[in-house]
């Protein structure tokens, strides 16, 4: 197809032509006879008829922790029985993303039926969703007055939280699976947990005998254990940290990760889990099982931003629980309590019999403010939070997670709570 | 490649008649050139643009003004030279600062690969320097051999409909020369 430039260079010859004839400047008009040669000789010489380059590209990987090089490999063929002498090549990549290796703007010749693979290398990004591509491949004559162009799909790299190893938290929700899993159930069964002791009977388990106490009954005993299940369970992450913006970031992430690792725990014991985006951007993985879950989840974390909320958490998530949980199941919270309208919302759901746990990752105190007017208001924040962490320790289990401390040793902490609901 | 204003310029400038640019040649050239060498060597392509538009306009319109101030008849020959050599330049200069934008970023990254890439920018810069010259030499040579053959045949007649007719024709030709086998622009967006 002809370009933009080929039109110009028309209107040029035309301007030229209408010039001549009007000022009856022969020599003016005569110039057209060079634009005329030019296009004669481009169409005649410049680009084949028929140009087939092929082109894909690939992102590895194209999922990550972050803690790799990304690698674009991208793979140009010419299927053309002649050269192409002037191709240009354009990846499109986000401007946070600099290459260290390669260049995603080139242009190159390529000979005929050649087949070129080039790769471009940098250094993974911050956690977040990236765009990278459409690659497009336009092949111009030498004038750029004709143009072929060919172009791919965008991938998507996804840089994910990397879940932390952590140890479980004692979560006892009425809900359990018929699954063995590891929470303690109310029941006899398989299980760690000693229950009680009864009299040897044909079929059972002999590891289960209690030696010690068969020779004082001088009859065989066995242990019996309390059954441990698994259980449904949806992680809220509220995105929404707006208080005080130095440290806004690092209140958030931390965030992140504690969904991604608690995620990951609830998994690996067997647990069906969900996930809730509560914040400005708003996303929902329904309860499921497995690793492929577990991607998709992570995958939902990458996105996630802060930014304040629209709809207010407590009804969100009082909603949603609802919905796509089965009643008196596990509710996960994290969120850095700095909206004092959760308390109510959090009553409402454990009157209902679920059961929760909030992790409340603590802002870090700033060393210095600007103003006196912003301590104030910064101490007044924190005081209105540790009110509402006071109130959610009468209903459910709470941990408060300071900078610094690992979230295993919060988690190892946390005690389950009786309700207590005022009627 | 990157200086040739600083010879294009003078040599355009001093061919237009001093009435038309009311005899300031000399500064004409030593702007056009100044900013023909701000945009190469600064590596600015919308200066070197702006250096390459106002030759493409000292051409066209010192040959106008020459018609309407009545000044001599230059040769002919020399106008479409110094028409095609403006063209030929613009399109060079365009190839040189892609190469050197490109060939910047390149540059710092010491990997075999990058490195590779570079070797394949210098020759396709090379390659393209090499066709345009050859495209706008046989051009040149062909708009001379016309202008020849049409030197041979005299139009006497000299009414409105005729030259209106022969424009007709003329662009008929062109947009043929310039569309056929092929389609208009149809960009694909990023």
């Amino acid at each position: 197809m002809y370009t933009k430039k080929a039109s110009l260079y028309f209107a040029l010859a035309t301007i030229l032509l209408v010039l001549g004839i009007f000022l009856q400047d022969w020599q003016l008009a005569a110039l057209v006879l060079a634009l005329a040669s030019l296009f004669f000789l481009s169409n005649l010489s410049g680009l084949p008829d028929k140009v087939e380059v092929q082109v894909d590209h690939q992102v590895v990987p194209s999922d990550s922790f972050g803690d790799e090089d990304i690698l674009v490999r991208i793979e140009i063929s010419n299927n053309t029985n002649g050269p192409l002498g002037n191709v240009e090549l354009r990846e499109s990549i986000p401007d946070t993303i600099k290459l260290h290796k390669g260049a995603a703007r080139l242009h190159l010749r390529l000979a005929a039926l050649e087949r070129l693979e080039i790769p471009l290398e940098f250094p993974s990004p911050i956690r977040g969703h990236y765009e990278i591509g459409p690659v497009i491949v336009m092949v111009r004559d030498g004038f750029g007055l004709y143009l072929a162009e060919v172009k791919t799909s965008p991938v998507i790299l996804s840089i994910m939280p990397r879940p932390e190893l952590i140890r479980g938290a004692e979560l006892r929700p009425r809900h359990l699976g018929p699954w063995p899993g590891t929470i303690p159930a109310r029941t006899l069964g398989q299980g760690t947990e000693f229950y009680s002791m009864r009299g040897y009977v044909a079929g059972d388990d002999p590891k289960r005998i209690n030696w010690k106490a068969s020779a004082r009954f001088q009859r065989l005993i066995i242990n019996e254990t309390v059954a441990e299940r698994v259980t449904d369970v949806m992680v809220l992450l509220d995105t929404d940290v707006t208080f005080y913006e130095p440290g806004e970031a690092e209140l958030f992430e931390r965030g992140v990760r504690a969904a991604a690792s608690m995620t990951r725990l609830l998994l690996r014991q067997g647990n069906r889990v969900g996930l809730i985006l509560q914040g400005e951007e708003r996303g929902i993985v329904p309860p499921g099982f497995g690793k492929r879950h577990e991607r998709n989840v992570l995958f939902l974390l990458a996105a996630a931003k802060p930014g304040r909320a629209v709809l207010p958490t407590s009804y969100v998530f009082t909603l949603l629980a609802r919905l796509m949980l089965p009643s008196k199941a596990q509710i996960v919270i994290i969120s850095s309590l700095l909206d004092a309208t959760i308390v109510d919302g959090i009553r409402e759901v454990v009157a209902a019999g679920y059961s929760i746990l909030i992790v409340s990752p603590s802002p870090e105190n700033p060393s210095e403010f600007e103003s006196e007017p912003e301590e104030i208001a910064y101490r007044m924040l924190m005081l209105e939070r540790s009110n509402t962490l006071r109130a959610l320790e009468k209903v459910c289990a709470v941990a408060d997670w300071p900078v610094g401390v690992p979230l295993s040793v919060i988690l190892s902490k946390v005690r389950r709570v009786r309700p207590k609901i005022p009627a | 490649m990157r200086i040739h204003y600083v010879f294009l310029s003078p040599w355009i400038v001093f061919e237009i008649p001093s009435r038309v640019i009311f005899g300031l040649q000399f500064p004409i050239a030593l702007i056009v050139s100044g900013i023909g060498l701000l945009g190469m060597l600064g590596k600015r392509a919308i200066v070197a643009e702006a250096a390459s538009l106002s030759l493409l306009v000292l051409v066209i319109g010192g040959r106008v003004g020459a018609d309407i101030v009545g000044g001599p008849a230059s040769d002919t020959a020399v106008l479409l030279v110094q028409f095609v050599a403006v063209v030929l330049f613009i399109e060079a200069s365009k190839v040189v600062l892609v190469f050197d934008r490109e060939n910047a970023e390149l540059v710092d990254k010491p990997d075999e690969l990058s490195q590779g890439l570079r070797k394949k920018l210098a020759m396709w810069a090379k390659g393209q320097l090499v066709s345009q010259a050859r495209i706008m030499i046989a051009a040149l040579g062909l708009s001379l051999a016309l202008l020849v053959f049409g030197g041979f045949s005299s139009v006497s007649i000299n009414q409105l409909v005729f030259s209106g007719g022969l424009v007709l024709v003329a662009v008929g030709v062109l947009l043929f020369l310039l569309t056929s086998r092929r389609e208009p622009e149809r960009r694909l967006r990023a």
